[in-house]
C-alpha cells in the first residue's frame, strides 16, 4: 500500500513537473508567436572573412501556416516561401512560377545560414512535438531561469535528439537553446538577447545561432518589427498571395 | 567615337528611371525597379575556337498605383561583340528575333563587329482583387510544373540550353484567372494572332489534392487540339513531378501528326544541401538535331528535345556557403550522344555573382565517342 502510494506520488510529481514544463514552454511560445504574427527582420550570416545579409518579411498563423518574403538583397528580392501543414512552395518572380518543394528540403540550411528551413517556417511545434521536463534552476545573462529538457515525441518530424531550453522565470523569455543530435552531441546553440518591447510585448529582439563545430560562425536574426494576433486567416496563405505580398 | 557615344547614351537612357527613382526610396510601394547587368565571355570550341562577349542589361519596372492595378515593363539590352558576331552572316537579324505578334525588338547598333539589341519582353497591365486576376499585354504565361522539361508550357516553351535567359520571352496575350482556394484556380489565356494556326488559346484548372498540386489543361496550340495533365507532389521525402500533353491537328496538314510529350522527375535534397534530380522526357514527335546555339527561341512544348527519349541527371552541392558546384548530364537512349553541363557559381559580395559554365556535346561521328562541341561561359552578374 505504502509502495503504491509512493509510486503514485512519484508519478504524480513527475506529471506536474512535466505539466509545469509544458505550460512554461506553451506560455513562452505563445508570447513569441501569438496566435498569428507578422514580422520584419534581417538575417546576417557571419563567417570569418565575410558576411551576408538577408531582409525578410514574415506572416504566420499558428505553426501550420507561414509565408516568408525576401526583401533584400536585390538578387533575391521578391522570392517567397509558403508553408501549409507539410506542403511547401517557392515563388520565383523572375520566371513567374511557383515551385513545389520536396519535403526533404525542410532540413536543409536556409539560404546558406545556420538555420534550417524548418527553423524558419516552423514545421514542428515546440509545444506539441516534444515532451518537456524541468531539470532545475540556473541563471542566464542575469535572469533567473528554468532549465527545461525537451525530448521529441516518437513520430514528430524533428531532427534533434534533445533540446535544452532556458526560460526566464519572470516574463517567460526564452534566453538560451541548446540543440543536441540523437547521440547527445551538441550541434547548435541559440542565444537570445536585446530584450525590448516589440509589438507591445517584451521579447528578445536578437537571436544568434552558433554551430558547435565552428564557434566563430554564426547567424544573427534581428527583429525590426513585429505585430501579434493580427487578423489573418488561413486563406491568406495561398500560392497567389506568394506573388502579391510586398 | 560615334558608336561609343551611342552606347553611353543607351546605358544612360535605360538607367534613367533608376537614377530618378532611387531618390524616392522612402516610398517603394508604388514603384518597384530592379534588374541586373551581366558581362559574359563565351568560348566555343568546335573545329576552330571562337571567342565572344556579351554585355546584358535587364530592367524591370512595376508601377502599382493601388492594390488592384499595376503596370509592368521588362526591358532587355544586349551588346554583342566577338568572333561569332563577325563569322555568322546576318547575325544581327538572328539576334533581333521576335516570337510575338508585336515587334518590340530592335537593333540600335548593327555593325560588322558589334550588334546592340533591345527588346521589351514584358509590357502588360494587370487588374486584380482577391478572387480575380486579369492580365493583358506581353507577359510570361508559365504553365510548367516539372523541372527541366515542361510539355504543359504551351505559351513559352524554352530550351534548357539557353541558360542565360531565365525570364524567357513573353507572349502577347490576355489571361484571366479566377482563384478558388490556396492552390486552386481556373485560368484562361490566349495569344494575339492573325490566324488560328499561329494562336495558342487554352484553359488550365488547378487544384490541390492529398498533398499534390494537379493541373489539367486543354485548348488549341499552333494548329493542334491539345489536352494535358501536370502534377507536383512527393513520394516519401522526394519531390515527384510530371507533365503529359497530347497534341492532335484539327485539320489535315503536311507534317501534322498526333503526338504525345511527357516528362516525369524526382528530386531530393539531403540535409547537407546536396541536391539530386532526375528527369525523363518522352517525345513521340521527335525530329531535328541537338542544337545548343539558339534553337531556344522557336521551340514548342510539342518538341522540347529532338530525340524520342531523353534522360537528365543533375547534382549540385555547396562546397562552401558562397560556392555552389553542379553537374548535369543528358543521355538519349538509342542515340550514342550525350550532353554534359558542369557549373560553378560564386557569390563574390551581396548582389555580385560569378558563374562559370560549360556545355559539352559528346558524339560518335567516327564510331568512337568524342566531344564534337565544347562551350565555356564565364559570367559576372550584378543585381540591383
Amino acid at each position: 500500500m505504502k509502495k503504491i502510494f509512493l509510486a503514485s506520488f512519484i508519478l504524480f510529481s513527475f506529471a506536474t513537473s512535466a505539466q509545469d514544463a509544458t505550460e512554461i514552454i506553451r506560455r513562452m511560445d505563445q508570447k513569441m508567436q501569438g496566435k498569428s504574427n507578422t514580422s520584419e527582420m534581417t538575417m546576417q550570416i557571419v563567417r570569418p572573412g565575410w558576411t551576408r545579409e538577408v531582409g525578410i518579411k514574415g506572416w504566420a498563423l499558428g505553426t501550420e501556416y507561414s509565408l516568408i518574403l525576401i526583401t533584400a538583397p536585390s538578387r533575391d528580392k521578391g522570392t517567397a516561401f509558403l508553408k501549409r501543414g507539410t506542403e511547401m512552395w517557392n515563388w520565383q518572380p523572375s520566371i513567374d512560377r511557383s515551385i513545389k518543394l520536396p519535403p526533404s528540403m525542410m532540413m536543409q540550411s536556409w539560404m546558406g545560414s545556420d538555420f534550417t528551413n524548418d527553423d524558419l517556417v516552423k514545421q514542428s511545434s515546440i509545444v506539441e512535438d516534444y515532451s518537456h521536463k524541468i531539470l532545475g534552476d540556473t541563471t542566464v545573462n542575469g535572469y533567473a531561469c528554468h532549465k527545461i529538457e525537451m525530448i521529441p515525441k516518437e513520430n514528430a518530424a524533428v531532427v534533434w535528439g534533445k533540446v535544452l531550453t532556458y526560460v526566464s522565470k519572470k516574463d517567460d523569455l526564452q534566453l538560451l537553446v541548446k540543440f543536441y543530435d540523437e547521440d547527445e552531441f551538441l550541434i547548435n546553440t541559440m542565444v537570445m538577447s536585446d530584450i525590448k518591447n516589440i509589438g507591445g510585448r517584451l521579447i528578445p529582439a536578437k537571436m544568434e545561432m552558433i554551430p558547435a563545430e565552428n564557434p566563430e560562425h554564426r547567424t544573427i536574426i534581428i527583429y525590426k518589427n513585429m505585430e501579434f494576433d493580427v487578423p489573418i486567416d488561413k486563406e491568406f496563405f495561398s500560392t497567389q498571395n506568394m506573388k502579391r505580398v510586398r | 567615337m560615334k558608336l561609343r557615344v551611342k552606347l553611353i547614351l543607351l546605358i544612360i537612357a535605360v538607367n534613367l528611371p533608376l537614377l530618378v527613382f532611387s531618390q524616392q526610396l522612402e516610398e517603394p510601394s508604388k514603384w518597384q525597379i530592379n534588374g541586373y547587368l551581366k558581362e559574359m565571355v563565351t568560348i566555343i570550341k568546335s573545329d576552330s575556337v571562337l571567342v565572344d562577349n556579351l554585355i546584358h542589361h535587364r530592367l524591370n519596372l512595376e508601377w502599382t498605383p493601388n492594390e488592384h492595378f499595376s503596370v509592368n515593363l521588362g526591358m532587355r539590352n544586349r551588346i554583342f561583340t566577338g568572333d561569332l558576331v563577325q563569322a555568322i552572316p546576318g547575325y544581327s537579324s538572328f539576334v533581333d528575333t521576335n516570337n510575338d505578334y508585336f515587334d518590340f525588338s530592335w537593333n540600335s547598333v548593327d555593325r560588322k563587329k558589334v550588334v546592340v539589341n533591345s527588346v521589351f519582353d514584358r509590357a502588360y497591365i494587370e487588374w486584380r482583387n482577391d478572387e480575380w486576376e486579369i492580365r493583358a499585354g506581353r507577359q510570361r504565361v508559365n504553365w510548367g510544373t516539372n523541372v527541366v522539361w515542361n510539355p504543359n508550357d504551351l505559351f513559352n516553351a524554352y530550351s534548357f540550353f539557353d541558360f542565360d535567359y531565365e525570364e524567357r520571352p513573353g507572349s502577347d496575350a490576355i489571361r484571366v484567372t479566377r482563384y478558388f482556394g490556396f492552390a486552386s484556380s481556373l485560368e484562361i489565356a490566349a495569344t494575339y494572332a492573325d490566324n488560328m494556326d499561329d494562336m495558342v488559346a487554352a484553359a488550365m484548372w488547378k487544384f490541390n489534392k492529398k498533398g499534390y498540386d494537379v493541373q489539367l489543361i486543354s485548348g488549341i496550340a499552333q494548329g493542334d487540339f491539345t489536352a494535358g495533365i501536370g502534377w507536383a507532389g512527393n513520394v516519401g521525402l522526394a519531390g515527384f513531378k510530371g507533365e503529359i500533353t497530347y497534341f492532335t491537328p484539327y485539320e489535315q496538314r503536311v507534317g501534322g501528326e498526333t503526338s504525345i510529350a511527357g516528362s516525369v522527375g524526382l528530386d531530393y535534397s539531403f540535409s547537407n544541401s546536396f541536391y539530386l534530380m532526375g528527369s525523363y522526357l518522352y517525345n513521340s514527335n521527335a525530329f531535328g538535331q541537338l542544337n545548343l546555339l539558339g534553337g531556344g527561341n522557336m521551340l514548342s512544348a510539342k518538341n522540347l528535345m529532338p530525340y524520342e527519349h531523353s534522360i537528365f541527371l543533375q547534382g549540385s552541392y555547396p562546397i562552401h556557403p558562397l560556392v555552389n558546384l553542379g553537374v548535369g548530364t543528358m543521355a538519349f537512349p538509342g542515340e550514342n550522344s550525350y550532353f554534359v553541363n558542369p557549373s560553378v557559381s560564386v557569390s563574390i559580395v551581396d548582389n555580385l555573382d560569378l558563374g562559370i559554365f560549360s556545355q559539352i556535346i559528346l558524339d560518335d561521328p567516327n564510331g568512337t565517342l568524342e566531344s564534337t562541341l565544347k562551350m565555356f561561359f564565364a559570367r559576372l552578374k550584378w543585381s540591383f
